[in-house]
């Protein structure tokens, strides 16, 4: 290796040179010469078609790979696919170009500089797994398993779970993800919390009904999503076959989408009042008495008499009546409390809506708490909260309630970005419950969920109960920010903002190491100048991803070459067929981050650590989990026997196996479709009565008291032993005002909102040459009014100022959004990294310069302001220096094709 | 015998999600330099008064008038009617950069290729249709949206499309004399078709 380096400009002069100390490049041609080929391809110009799966976004459509020579030269759509249907979209098509894109990471690279000033030494794997091992036993030894932080996000072919499986062996420590409280988490644990069922998110992958044949669903309620921008081949596609089918669709969105567009009522409400507006939808439903009686007396916990004091639903034993499993109601026929034992006895006439006696102690029903949360929220009390039309909020009422219980809401990110966090998916959740639409034909909320989000295959050890490697209690009780916000403990959390302050200030400890799979933090992370400075500040920390980004160069030690999605294997279903994604080509020394996680998993074992050879030791792992993996062969092993085993019945699979077969059915699409209807009424063997819903009581929960549980013990039973949050949280969703409001900001009049487009997911694709000429800069969507308002036109540069900072963005005059609301997507830009002020790479076009990272936070999850707060804008005199705004100045990353190496994988393996 | 096909592409407006996948799988297939597009989707609107606008996604490309005037003004045969397909195409090799042609076509569909120095436009991709597959922003398409065949032939998925379709949903960009071929397909209750006023 040699040591020599040279400046950045030089360097970009030089070109492709090997093993030596260089920038990463992101402007100009390759930083480092082409790997030597481990095994030349031969030239045989035959063309093979490969089945693959696409991971371009959550939607893993299936795709073709043509290969030629080793070489990816053509993407497409694969007609097997039951969800895309042979159809595939500008990120997954951009497939090839993130492949081959000339300012890949490469090797392992070893900073030689200050952090910030760009310049590395390539070293071998074997440096990297070992000087890293060497860092986490010194500091595991010396400061405990809180020193460590691993973190990740949603873009660019995770492996998600991975870094809770490395710090729960590790023993403990804190996982983050700019997602998570801000984006799925909230909705994923509320919902099927609620509802005993699923959540409702499209994106994610939950929700399938709309993909039947027959187009079950009569109504759909977007609320906050776009599936058009977020799933573009899958549920985008099939929007468009069930509106063509009829199905009556609703769009509450800020913004003027392709689904708005389509949408029988569109709501372009502010942001951040979701929670309002949906309180107005259920005192408009109860008042009038649309909901779904029998379905509400029988299977929601609504007629139960709840304790004042507690807030909790009585058990029957407390007022001496009775078993604690069985919950009271108020018997009409009897005029008394009396238990309602599950599932419901017709004996009984319980009442749905009052006020009684009991015991000396004014109790009413949860129904009647309901109805009381919700009787200030008028039709037109929202529509002035929320800035629409009160006749067309009664209309999109209508036209759910009419459709209902063959209809349903899935719930999107938006909600999950700002204080109502938590009361959003709480008050979606009545709505479905209050109409029936659970587990109805055509309801969203169906029970074909997996048990893990996103259908995730490498999991953390102990997410299904006790395991000889779950974490020890008395560091799940220290997580950043956990006891306040114990929603996180479902993802196995912490909370950002608490980490940042920890992290400033050592208290209640100091978190020293970071290790970080994902794309660019400071373009995701909320107050990312803030976040930026904390992190500074940590001794040691590393960057894996496909390529560098803001990440890699103001804050890595070492970097790691991850694998795109085309470089790597993976399962994943769709409705009712099991695909596949097969490497097809591995570049350089790039490696699927499970196997990095791995590797040092190893060498922490020879290191000593007795929880990591625990992790290896297959005995103690057990299948479901599986030993840590030596090689890319025994990762895909596993992947093999976990299909086979979870949904195939089979447990001889491995790889060849399932590779042998796949993509195929694991059921019928008949089965698939109708099994799951109704599925709480089935008979349990077992005990003679119905399944019921997966809640404590075994009914839906429209009254929330699991959460006020969740809140004071940790655990939504009550069963939990950590210490209470500060506050209650509350068993019924309430409306509060965002935390920078326009209605009484002077300062910052103009509320902003983001949301995806069709052409990125999260931070990727910004450095792919043909996605990112169709969005070369981040558009600054405004109303004709506002922009007379700041003396803007169309095509004007601009300013965006917060409380936090300041960005750029350009306008775009539109009627896309309503007067006083601004749109602009997050962006980055990769060519100014090795720019002579690299952190502009993070701060030119980045709306996260003006998010919120500060309280107001959602209590049940400590989610900070992404959406709904306050800026002002001034005109710019130009575009940020250096940053690339013209199609032809991407031509350096047009793809430079290279050979199949066998990755890292060939040269390295534990 | 010349052939009396017109090959062309429908677009159903009601279903395009305005994704841009065509756009991209076009320039993906043939290979179009950064910055140019044989197939380029223009947002139309939003319009109207808000909150009741409405919006569409117009793919445009090559509209495979039958009265071509791209054909008539090229003065060494570089574009061409195929006489086997019908299909308006361009032979680089006769191309001599004058850019006529680029002037003669009414809606800008045709592209400089600033390195080969010559005329460039959608082929309704005649390499992918001669060996039986359907052009790529045909097969990509996310909203299942576009149809590929003869609209001289009714059993055609082209003319079944339009077939199907409302008389009052049937547009086509506006002709001066010049018959576009590509039909596209809005419902007013989505959208007025603002074809003319991109």
């Amino acid at each position: 290796m040699t040591d020599f380096q040279l400046s950045r400009r030089t360097f970009l002069k030089v070109g492709a040179f090997a093993g030596a100390a260089g920038v990463l490049a992101s402007s100009l041609g390759n930083n480092l010469k082409s790997v030597q080929v481990a095994s030349a391809a031969e030239q045989t110009g035959i063309v093979e078609k490969i089945q693959t799966m696409c991971r371009a976004c959550l939607n893993n459509c299936g795709a073709i790979a043509h290969v030629q020579d080793g070489r990816v030269i053509k993407l497409e759509g694969d007609p097997a696919d039951p969800q895309s249907n042979g159809a595939l979209c500008a990120k997954g098509l951009s497939g090839i170009q993130a492949l081959y894109n000339p300012c890949r990471m490469k090797y392992p690279m070893k900073r030689v500089g200050e952090r910030g000033t760009n310049e590395w030494e390539r070293i071998s794997w074997e440096d990297a797994i070992n000087t890293i091992a060497d860092v986490l036993w010194e500091y595991y030894q010396k400061e405990g398993p809180k020193s460590l932080m691993c973190s990740t996000g949603g873009g660019g072919n995770p492996q998600f779970f991975s870094p809770h499986r490395f710090l729960g062996v590790w023993g403990g420590g804190n996982f983050f993800e700019p997602g998570c409280a801000q984006c799925y988490l909230p909705r994923n644990h509320t919902m099927p919390a609620m509802n005993g069922t699923a959540d409702t998110s499209f994106a994610d992958g939950t929700v399938t009904e709309p993909f039947m044949a027959d187009h079950p669903t009569k109504c759909y309620v977007c609320w906050g999503t776009a599936p058009s921008y977020s799933g573009t081949g899958s549920i985008g596609q099939v929007m468009t076959h069930a509106r063509a089918a009829g199905m009556k669709t609703v769009v509450i969105d800020p913004r003027m989408t392709p689904d708005a567009a389509r949408a029988d009522v569109w709501l372009p409400l502010r942001p951040a009042t979701d929670v309002a507006l949906a309180l107005a939808w259920i005192n408009y439903i109860v008042t009038e008495e649309l909901y779904n009686k029998e379905f509400v007396l029988e299977w929601s916990n609504l007629p139960f008499l709840v304790n004042e004091e507690t807030s909790i639903t009585y058990r029957a034993d407390e007022l001496g009546i009775g078993e604690k499993s069985d919950y009271v109601v108020w018997d009409a026929n009897t005029n008394s409390p009396q238990p309602m034992p599950y599932p419901f006895d017709p004996s009984l006439s319980p009442v749905l809506d009052g006020t009684f006696e009991v015991d000396g102690t004014t109790t009413k029903t949860a129904f009647r708490k309901l109805k009381e949360a919700v009787a200030e929220w008028s039709i037109e009390k929202a529509a002035e909260t929320c800035w629409v039309e009160a006749d067309k909020i009664e209309e999109a009422i209508k036209l759910y309630v009419e459709a209902s219980p063959n209809a349903g809401i899935s719930l999107g990110v938006a909600t999950d970005q700002n204080r109502g966090a938590a009361q959003a998916p709480q008050a979606i959740t009545i709505l479905d419950i209050l109409m029936g639409n659970i587990q109805s034909p055509g309801a969203i909320v169906q029970d074909r969920a997996p048990a893990v989000p996103c259908n995730y295959q490498v999991l953390p050890f102990g997410l299904f109960g006790p395991h000889p490697l779950s974490v020890p209690e008395e560091e799940v009780a220290a997580r950043l920010g956990y006891i306040e916000h114990k929603g996180l403990g479902h993802w196995l959390a912490s909370h950002i903002p608490t980490v940042v302050e920890a992290v400033k200030t050592g208290v209640p400890y100091r978190p020293k190491l970071w290790i970080e799979r994902s794309g660019n933090k400071l373009a995701m992370v909320g107050d990312a100048s803030g976040f930026a400075e904390a992190m500074k500040g940590l001794d040691f920390i590393v960057h894996m991803y496909m390529y560098p980004t803001s990440m890699s160069v103001e804050f890595a030690d070492i970097i790691l070459p991850t694998a795109e999605w085309l470089e790597t294997s993976y399962a994943q279903d769709r409705c009712n067929v099991y695909g596949i994604r097969r490497s097809i080509t591995q570049l350089y020394e790039a490696v699927d981050e499970c196997m990095i996680w791995s590797w040092l998993a190893f060498a922490m074992a020879e290191r000593g650590h007795e929880r990591f050879a625990m992790s290896i030791d297959p005995e103690i792992a057990g299948k479901r989990y599986g030993a840590y993996w030596r090689n890319y062969d025994e990762y895909k092993d596993f992947v093999g026997y976990t299909i086979g085993h979870e949904y195939y019945g089979k447990d001889d699979w491995d790889w060849t196996t399932f590779d042998a077969q796949a993509p195929s059915e694991f059921m019928s699409m008949e089965q698939y479709q109708n099994d799951p209807y109704y599925r709480y009424q089935k008979i349990d063997d077992e005990t003679g009565l119905p399944i019921g819903f997966k809640t404590t009581s075994r009914r839906t929960e429209a009254y929330f008291d699991g959460n006020v549980l969740l809140g004071r013990t940790g655990a939504l039973d009550g069963s939990g032993q950590l210490p209470p949050a500060s506050v209650d949280y509350k068993p019924l969703p309430y409306y509060e005002e965002p935390g920078e409001s326009p209605l009484t900001d002077t300062e910052y009049p103009y509320v902003l909102t983001q949301g995806r487009l069709a052409m990125y997911h999260h931070g990727t694709l910004r450095n792919v040459p043909y996605t990112r000429e169709l969005c070369p800069y981040p558009e600054t969507w405004m109303h004709p009014d506002t922009a007379r308002e700041i003396g803007v036109e169309d095509g004007d540069w601009l300013w965006l100022e917060s409380r936090r900072g300041k960005t750029q963005g350009r306008t775009r005059v539109t009627l896309s959004v309503q007067p006083k609301v601004i749109y602009q997507e997050r962006f980055w830009n990769p060519e100014l990294l090795d720019s002579d002020d690299p952190s502009q790479s993070w701060k030119a076009f980045n709306v996260n310069m003006l998010t919120k990272c500060d309280p107001p936070f959602n209590p049940e999850y400590g989610t900070y302001t992404l959406r709904g707060f306050q800026i002002k804008i001034t005109k710019a005199d130009g575009p940020p220096p250096g940053a690339w705004i013209k199609a032809e100045e991407f031509t350096p990353w047009l793809p430079d094709a290279s050979e199949n190496t066998g990755g890292g994988d060939a040269i390295y393996g534990a | 015998m010349p052939s009396m096909a017109h090959n062309a592409i429908v677009v159903d407006l009601d279903r395009c999600i305005g994704c841009y996948s065509c756009e991209v799988a076009c320039k993906m297939e043939n290979d179009i330099t950064l910055g140019e597009m044989w197939n380029k989707v223009v947002q139309v609107g939003p319009f109207g008064d808000f909150p009741d606008v409405s919006t569409y996604w117009l793919p445009t490309m090559c509209q495979q008038c039958a009265g071509s005037p791209c054909v008539s003004v090229c003065p060494t045969g570089a574009s061409f009617r195929d006489e086997e397909t019908n299909i308006v195409q361009i032979d680089k090799s006769k191309c001599i950069g004058c850019r006529y042609c680029l002037m003669a076509c009414p809606y800008g569909v045709r592209n400089w290729n600033k390195t080969e120095k010559v005329v460039e436009k959608c082929t309704l991709c005649n390499h992918l249709t001669a060996v039986g597959e359907l052009p790529a922003c045909v097969k990509v398409c996310c909203g299942k949206a576009r149809y590929y065949g003869d609209l001289d032939d009714p059993t055609s998925e082209a003319s079944q499309a339009v077939a199907a379709a409302a008389s009052d949903a049937v547009h086509h960009l506006p002709d001066v004399g010049n018959e576009p071929k590509t039909a596209y397909l809005l419902s007013p209750k989505y959208a007025e078709w603002k074809g003319g006023e991109l």
